[in-house]
């Protein structure tokens, strides 16, 4: 059993302890650490991006796909033309047999 | 103004700039850390804590404080937050970490024959905790005060500044976390001794 005495002049010692603890320094390691964790942080906030096709294959595929256009284009503007004047013929040959008279009948006009 | 373009190139995330600012104020923000925590393990971890919250942060600081006021302040939440976190752990957990943490340490210095006596080891251990356990009662403020004042070179007008207080308060809140830290170990002095 410690005296009153020798209890309080304990305490005084660790308030000393505690108002003055020993001046600390980080690890060796500790920058290392620390500044693998900023890569970590830099890679997560980097864009992320996705290589579909590479260059060669979009000129290629881009190639394709205008040689489809133009292939398409010529065709359809090769039979709307051929349409046009098909439809021109169909219709002469259609008023002739179904309005026979529709000659005279724009004559008089 | 030069700690404008300091902070620019912290901005920047420059490397160099970062290297500086964590050379100059690790070992401070451990010791405060420290202050709280009274762990090193932890208190380094929470000291990278403190720098990644900088590293992260950095574009959002205002300039409203110093550089220094801010990452103390950030030191200190982070330091109280873990305590809280402490706090909610149940008590025989924490009790049994810390019989098995001395456990080990006297194990470690048995098989060492050149490190002072295990029991001598041990007494100095227990009083360690008897001064957390202590630390750990004082109000928050009180606390913070008390921690920040023991740091070298940090001056009331500093503590003032991190914990947004006159000087006066600070001076007071000082003297009372001292006042209040003795009575708290004579009250329980013991049931450690």
């Amino acid at each position: 059993m410690k005296s009153e005495k020798d209890i309080q002049t304990h305490i005084g010692q660790l308030m000393k302890d505690a108002e003055k603890p020993a001046f600390l320094s980080t690890s060796d390691d500790f920058e290392e650490a620390l500044f693998a964790r900023f890569d970590e942080i830099d890679n997560q906030n980097a864009p992320k991006t996705a290589t579909i096709f590479t260059l060669s294959e979009v000129r290629k595929y881009a190639a394709v796909i205008l040689i489809l256009i133009l292939n398409v284009s010529a065709i359809l503007f090769y039979s709307t033309t051929s349409d046009s004047e098909q439809t021109t013929e169909d219709i002469s040959e259609y008023s002739e047999e179904y309005f026979p008279d529709y000659a005279t009948l724009t004559s008089l006009e | 103004m030069e700690e404008k373009k300091f902070i620019q190139r912290l901005r920047e995330k420059d490397r160099t700039a970062f290297q500086q600012l964590v050379r100059e104020y690790k070992d401070p923000i451990l010791n405060v850390c420290y202050g709280y925590l009274k762990d090193f393990d932890d208190a380094e971890d929470l000291t990278q804590e403190v720098f990644t919250e900088v590293y992260k942060t950095i574009s959002n600081f205002k300039e409203e404080a110093s550089l220094f006021t801010w990452m103390y302040r950030i030191a200190v939440s982070r330091s109280l937050d873990e305590l809280k976190k402490r706090r909610s752990l149940k008590r025989a957990a924490y009790f049994e970490k810390r019989v098995r943490s001395e456990a080990a340490d006297l194990e470690m210095s048995q098989t060492a024959s050149d490190l002072p006596d295990p029991e001598e080891e041990l007494y100095q251990k227990q009083q360690q905790i008897f001064i957390q356990d202590s630390l750990n009662q004082l109000a928050e403020t009180q606390r913070t005060a008390f921690v920040l004042s023991q740091q070298d070179g940090l001056s009331y007008k500093e503590i003032a500044d991190i914990m947004k207080k006159s000087l006066s308060s600070i001076e007071s809140l000082v003297h009372r976390s001292k006042q209040n830290l003795r009575k708290i170990m004579e009250d329980n002095y013991e049931n450690y001794f």
